[in-house]
């Protein structure tokens, strides 16, 4: 018979390797979950504006941000800090193109039960164009340069909207801005150029 | 104006950062919650299985329309759109393919900082 006496002091030295991995994947997975933290606190606001500009909906924006953060900590948090951006701009961008095809698709598939008065049934992406008024506490907050841009972007047609924005403020570049939005730099370009064309004519650019 | 590379001279960044940080309180609190949410392991877990119980929910949709726009074609004579299945598709699509498929995004990336061009 094995006379084997269990002492605490085996037991934990054996035990104590697992214990260490287990602790610095936590200090790990706590930097991480630290670092994911300030980088959506960055970018929450400007994905929010950016979904509301689109949307012209903020419920429908909060829901395209959060939908969008869900999706970066679920299957990107593993990759490096740096790509962070791109992944979370291209899931975005991904993100209000779907609810763009979604409200399209319901107006084709329910509109007909409405009266009818003679909707254009163009390319969405392509022809949306807000007429709703921002909100009159932000316009009286904001300067008139800042109103004139806002609403003027507020009407852009969504395609060019997402170029002159991801160019303009987020300061892409035209090939991480096509990678976000799906397209060729050559339809970046061209949307990004009508863009800003668009805002100079409504007043919204010098 | 150069076509390739426009610049606009209205200071369009700092305008846009201000209107960003100018959110009123209760939308900061929902976007602190959703990014709060977003962290956690028990929130996204549950989203998970919420969103697998959603997916039922557009494909119902979808062939209701379709035998709504039957029967409704038959009792008026109105020829409704039918849903293609690209239709169906883009109904019950709640996360894009496309995205999770992307080998070539992948692919560049690496080269991403080294390619970078200012607007």
């Amino acid at each position: 018979m094995d006379n084997v006496i269990w002492s605490p002091s085996i037991q934990w030295r054996s035990l104590k390797p697992e214990f260490s991995v287990v602790a610095r994947d936590k200090e790990r997975t706590s930097e991480q979950q630290y670092a994911l933290n300030a980088f959506l606190t960055a970018v929450e606001r400007r994905a929010f504006r950016m979904a509301e500009f689109a949307t012209h909906n903020p419920d429908d924006a909060l829901d395209i941000v959060q939908d969008s953060m869900f999706k970066l900590v679920e299957r990107y948090r593993d990759r490096p800090e740096a790509e962070w951006g791109p992944l979370f701009q291209t899931i975005l961008q991904s993100r209000i193109t779907d609810w763009y095809r979604r409200q399209s698709l319901r107006r084709r598939l329910f509109g007909w039960l409405k009266p009818s008065d003679d909707e254009d049934e163009g390319d969405i992406l392509e022809t949306i164009a807000d007429d709703d008024a921002l909100d009159p506490a932000e316009q009286l907050a904001l300067s008139r340069d800042s109103e004139a841009l806002l609403a003027g972007i507020a009407r852009l047609p969504l395609r060019q909207q997402q170029a002159f924005l991801l160019r303009a403020w987020e300061q892409l570049s035209v090939e991480d801005t096509a990678r976000a939005m799906g397209c060729s730099e050559g339809s970046v370009k061209t949307h990004y150029f009508r863009a800003l064309k668009a805002l100079r004519a409504m007043g919204g650019l010098e | 104006m150069n076509p390739d590379n426009p610049t606009p001279e209205t200071p369009v960044k700092p305008l846009l950062d201000h209107h960003a940080d100018a959110l009123d309180a209760a939308t900061a609190m929902r976007l602190q919650t959703a990014r709060q949410a977003a962290l956690s392991p028990d929130a996204r877990r549950r989203a998970r299985s919420h969103a697998l119980w959603l997916w039922t929910a557009p494909l119902a949709t979808a062939a209701s329309v379709g035998l709504l726009a039957l029967g409704l074609d038959w009792h008026t004579g109105h020829e409704p759109e039918m849903p293609t299945l690209e239709d169906v598709e883009v109904l019950a699509a709640h996360e894009p393919a496309d995205l999770i498929e992307d080998y070539e995004f992948y692919q560049w990336l690496p080269d991403e900082g080294s390619a970078s061009e200012e607007p």
